[in-house]
């Protein structure tokens, strides 16, 4: 059995393993050949197809496909992209996708967090009351405290380096966005003015400002 | 029938077993049946506080293996004949009671006293679990201190998530001269970390010293400390006291003429 062309049958459909040496038309002949030889073996099924090996464009594809279908009785529904450059791509999107939906929802929790608690969330979190120290929040989306941060807030815990940390009285032990992790001063200036800041990250580190209209319309969900 | 209150903490040394000695003597004061249990097993010290640890015959272990009956184990205070204490052992650990023999103890308790106070170990563990598993409502106690602050916290979230119906704070040893200078954190601050109901302030006084080293709690006396524990006292049976001024400091004529 020369190995330039193999045929391999999964769950998915046939896998056409295409040698990468040879040149495209020796191996056409060879598809011929190997699947006349099996088209009793294949049957009549309606199946897909997915090719490994040689890259192929399109139109050798279609010949291929085409010269599959008459030589034997499959038919040959669809192809499937096993590739890795296409896998890589797909999850890209979804994950993409995924980091969008997440950061653009939210669940509203409503209550004090006491020391030892712990609220997860895989889309963003919005907190009516407060956080007190020894507690901690974990989102994969943004945060957002209505009340006293005093605890420990991880947004973006997916990698979502876009996220934000917002809050009306921004005390916290330490905020962490995606992999990054930064801690409250040693030193409290006493009372600060408590007005609403965000924390985001920006250049790789943690920056906390008072929430203004520029700093919101730059936020990226 | 009676109510079972527990005095808890998290963190230890902030004045649980002191609280319960006076608060319990305050009640018993009131003319209230009242008995105090010692859930600190191993570690017991509610007795030395009451003056009364060389009445001990038995103690709460006993009473749950079933080695004697309650009435055996109950020693009637020096002071005031309807105040009644439950000894720990010091022989064993905490894992000599479990949470259901609290229960049904306090249960059988409650039919006898108005008032049973429960005072609670340090910790959350096991002892913990013994102390709160019979109570119908709790006082938590802390120092007005970041740390002593942190465990209340941990302490009330445990204590919620064991749904107990009323849990009320007593913020203890506070310094009202180090209140003003900002060196410690005032009630308001402890309060507005904490969110639950405060149902006394009590100073720090060095009578309290003298008191445990007696043996005779010192509600009730003329000291602010005394006056604030009876103060508790009165708003748990329900009356409406306001807090006592802390920072009352003699005025010019009294200073002069009041002098001994």
């Amino acid at each position: 059995m020369n190995g330039s062309v193999m045929i391999k049958g999964s769950k998915n459909g046939i896998t056409l393993v295409l040698s990468e040496t040879e040149e495209y038309d020796v191996l056409k002949e060879k598809v011929e050949k190997k699947f006349s030889e099996s088209a009793k073996f294949l049957g009549n099924a309606k199946t897909a197809i997915s090719f490994e090996g040689k890259k192929l464009t399109g139109e050798q594809k279609e010949e291929l496909i085409k010269c599959i279908m008459d030589n034997t009785q499959l038919e040959i529904v669809c192809i499937l992209d096993n590739s890795e450059e296409g896998n890589a791509v797909f999850k890209q999107a979804v994950e993409k996708k995924i980091n969008e939906l997440t950061a653009a929802n939210a669940r509203i929790y409503k209550g004090n967090l006491r020391s030892g608690q712990a609220l997860e969330s895989d889309t963003g979190l919005i907190v009516l009351g407060d956080v007190n120290p020894g507690a901690s929040l974990v989102s994969k989306g943004n945060i957002v405290v209505l009340g006293s941060l005093r605890g420990t807030a991880w947004a973006g815990a997916g990698g979502n380096e876009n996220c934000f940390v917002i809050c009306s009285d921004m005390t916290p032990m330490q905020i962490r966005i995606a992999d990054i992790i930064a801690r409250s001063p040693d030193r409290q200036d006493s009372k600060t003015g408590k007005d609403i800041k965000i924390a985001y990250m920006e250049n790789g580190s943690i920056c906390i400002s008072p929430l203004s209209k520029d700093i919101i319309s730059n936020l990226v969900l | 029938m009676g109510e079972v209150i527990v005095v808890t903490s998290g963190k230890g040394g902030v004045g649980k077993t002191t609280t319960t000695a006076n608060v319990g003597t305050g009640l018993a004061k009131l003319d209230k049946k009242v008995v105090l249990i010692d859930t600190d097993i191993g570690l017991r010290n509610l007795d030395v506080v009451m003056g009364l640890e060389n009445r001990i015959v038995y103690n709460l272990v006993d009473v749950i293996e079933g080695n004697c009956k309650i009435k055996q184990a109950l020693i009637k205070d020096k002071r005031y004949p309807t105040l009644y204490l439950l000894p720990s052992a010091q022989t064993r650990d905490k894992s000599a009671v479990k949470p259901e023999e609290m229960k049904q103890l306090c249960e059988q308790l409650k039919g006898e006293f108005d008032y049973i106070i429960i005072d609670c170990p340090a910790g959350i563990e096991q002892g913990f679990e013994n102390a709160v598993a019979g109570a119908d409502r709790a006082l938590v106690v802390t120092t007005p201190e970041v740390s002593a602050v942190r465990d209340a916290d941990r302490i009330i979230g445990l204590l919620e998530a064991h749904e107990m119906k009323k849990t009320d704070l007593i913020v203890n040893r506070i310094r009202m001269d180090m209140v003003k200078t900002g060196d410690m954190m005032s009630s308001d601050d402890v309060v507005e970390i904490l969110a639950i109901n405060l149902i006394g302030i009590v100073p720090d006084d060095e009578g309290i010293i003298v008191a445990t080293n007696n043996g005779e709690p010192l509600v009730g006396n003329d000291s602010k400390a005394g006056q604030a524990y009876m103060n508790i006292c009165k708003r748990i049976i329900g009356e409406e006291i306001p807090f006592l001024d802390l920072n009352a400091k003699k005025g010019l004529f009294k200073r002069i003429f009041g002098r001994k």
